[in-house]
């Protein structure tokens, strides 16, 4: 295949980046914000899915279908809630018996079937492989307005009060924030997020697979380290908050057009995890090492060794 | 203002980690009174100062504070009524956050934190003027974030 | 930031501890210029015998638990460091040892 079809195929690459980078947004609200690894969204991007795909067939508007995946999600995510703030459950076991129980849970939403279609010809959906042009500006569009919710959420009394509570729960305590809600309440906006996500990716594939959700932690957190990575490089000190926010998208964008390109040169498809493992591993990597680099102990010992000469 | 009447805590009962911290502490302070608390190193002095926090329930006795009895209501409920500093201001401030949304965080204490802003204009301002009579020359430095002072 | 919005009773753990010398004398005399200003209810724990005594109105010593020394008025006006001392190898029926050494640095 030549180079040409990679190209013809940038458009619905970059869609499906945005999307993934949608996904992140949700991811970051947990991981970056309230320092709480949740493996929920394993689970609750397939539900969005799961969900988005009755809606549609049972011949509702899309509009209906993202809407109530995006309140499944919630519902997912004040489960991980729940068990981590009611019965103590740490964080990632509490995401990760969410996620074994919204397996069967997205079972039973799609009445048993593993992967149910929902072609273009026969729905109205709201993106579509088939028209990548116009998915492409539509997520752009839902990828900007969602930038722009958060970013005036989180500089609200009630989202400074979720990012306090991520950075230091005793200093909230003291100062009058109930922790618990916080992070319940982080959760729920982020699988909400998540799952509104896994509805748009299963429009724009044209089906909802059980399976589709796997990895999307991995794929959340490369979106955020490599956005964040590029992010640093080009604006250093200047980083604000919607440049950070905007670049978790485009690191979406990136990874994905980093998967199109392996899949193009005709990897075999078995393997994209193992090269999605091998990618985050590299981009958390870099900065560690490259921090280490600049103070190492052997340089240290060459500077001294210097001196002494 | 303070009343704290014998007081009784013990961390870790039955295990042999077991504590006895407080053991009947006892303190009334009225109003406008600055009391300063000594000891030794496990007398039981910041486990005194937690007791009244809400840091953890305690075992046995009660606390009242300005007449109402705060012994039953959790660290973050009782928040509004108290103002707390730590032996490491890293402890007391959140430190991926900005000075002025530090500051704003600590004027919001025991208020339900709604939809508006987190930061006003007219706090900032405030804040400005506040840290200047400090004269640590943090004023000009509000939108840092508190992690990268020294 | 624990005054911005007042307080009824402001708690404050050893906040200078972790201060050098000339920065804690700073922020204790701040602190005792806030309480004063605002007419607040406070309660400082202090490693250092000395501040214990200059500042604040009422001074209390605790030991294993429990208040073992209360003291207020006149009589805080005019303690000493060997009072204090003395006082507590009284009340306790111990000997300061090695907290000597740290609550009278």
């Amino acid at each position: 295949m030549g180079i040409e079809t990679l190209i013809s195929g940038l458009p619905g690459t970059a869609a499906q980046g945005i999307i993934y980078g949608i996904m992140a947004l949700g991811i970051f609200i947990t991981f970056k914000l309230l320092n709480f690894a949740d493996l929920s969204v394993d689970g609750s991007f397939a539900t969005g899915g799961a969900v988005a795909a009755m809606v549609i067939i049972s011949g509702k508007s899309w509009i209906l279908a993202i809407t109530l995946a995006f309140v499944a999600g919630a519902l997912a995510g004040m489960i991980t809630g729940v068990l981590h703030t009611i019965f103590g459950i740490p964080d990632i076991l509490a995401g990760i018996l969410t996620q074994l129980a919204l397996y069967s849970i997205n079972l039973r939403i799609t009445r048993n079937q593993p992967n149910t279609p929902i072609s273009v010809d026969k729905y109205n959906l709201a993106v579509s492989l088939r028209y990548k042009e116009d998915a492409l500006v539509t997520v752009f569009v839902m990828a900007v307005i969602i930038i722009a919710i958060m970013y005036w959420f989180f500089g609200t009394e009630m989202g400074s009060a979720i990012r306090a509570t991520g950075t230091n729960p005793a200093m909230s305590k003291a100062q009058g924030i109930n922790v618990n809600f916080m992070k319940a309440l982080g959760l729920v906006i982020s699988n909400a997020l998540v799952a509104f996500a896994g509805a748009l990716s299963a429009q724009f594939n044209g089906n909802a697979d059980v399976n589709m959700g796997r990895g999307a932690i991995v794929i959340g957190l490369a979106s955020i380290i490599i956005g964040e990575v590029i992010c640093n490089a080009i604006f250093k000190k200047r980083r604000n908050f919607v440049l950070t926010l905007s670049f978790v998208v485009f690191g979406g964008i990136l990874y994905y057009l980093f998967i199109a390109i392996v899949l193009w040169l005709k990897m075999p498809a078995n393997d994209m995890k193992l090269f999605t493992a091998i990618i985050v591993a590299v981009f958390l990597a870099v900065p560690y090492l490259k921090n280490k680099a600049n103070s190492s102990f052997r340089k240290a010992a060459r500077r001294g060794g210097k001196e002494n000469a | 203002m303070l009343n704290a009447f014998n007081l009784q805590k013990t961390f870790n009962p039955g295990t042999i980690n077991e504590k006895v911290a407080l053991a009947g502490a006892t303190l009334n302070l009225e109003e406008g009174e600055f009391c300063t608390v000594i000891g030794g190193n496990g007398a039981g002095k910041s486990t005194f100062l937690n007791a009244v926090a809400g840091v953890w329930p305690v075992d046995g006795g009660s606390i009242t504070i300005d007449g109402i009895d705060v012994t039953g209501l959790p660290e973050h409920k009782r928040a509004k009524y108290l103002g707390r500093v730590f032996q490491d201001p890293m402890t007391g401030t959140a430190a991926n956050m900005q000075i002025d949304e530090n500051m704003a965080l600590a004027a919001r204490r025991g208020k339900s934190r709604g939809l508006g802003w987190g930061v006003t204009r007219s706090e900032r301002a405030r804040y400005h003027e506040m840290l200047k009579e400090l004269d640590l020359g943090l004023e000009d430095r509000l939108t840092a974030k508190v992690g990268l002072l020294s | 930031m624990a005054t911005i919005q007042k307080p009824k009773l402001l708690l404050l753990d050893e906040h200078t501890a972790a201060l050098d010398p000339k920065t804690a004398a700073k922020v204790l005399e701040i602190t005792d210029m806030l309480i004063k200003e605002h007419g607040l209810t406070a309660m400082m724990v202090t490693h250092n015998m000395r501040d214990a005594i200059n500042y604040g109105n009422r001074l209390i010593m605790m030991n294993e638990g429990r208040v073992i020394l209360n003291i207020s008025g006149e009589e805080k006006k005019n303690l000493t460091i060997e009072d204090l001392l003395h006082k507590f190898e009284e009340v306790s029926g111990t000997e300061f040892t090695n907290d000597t050494e740290i609550l009278s640095k």
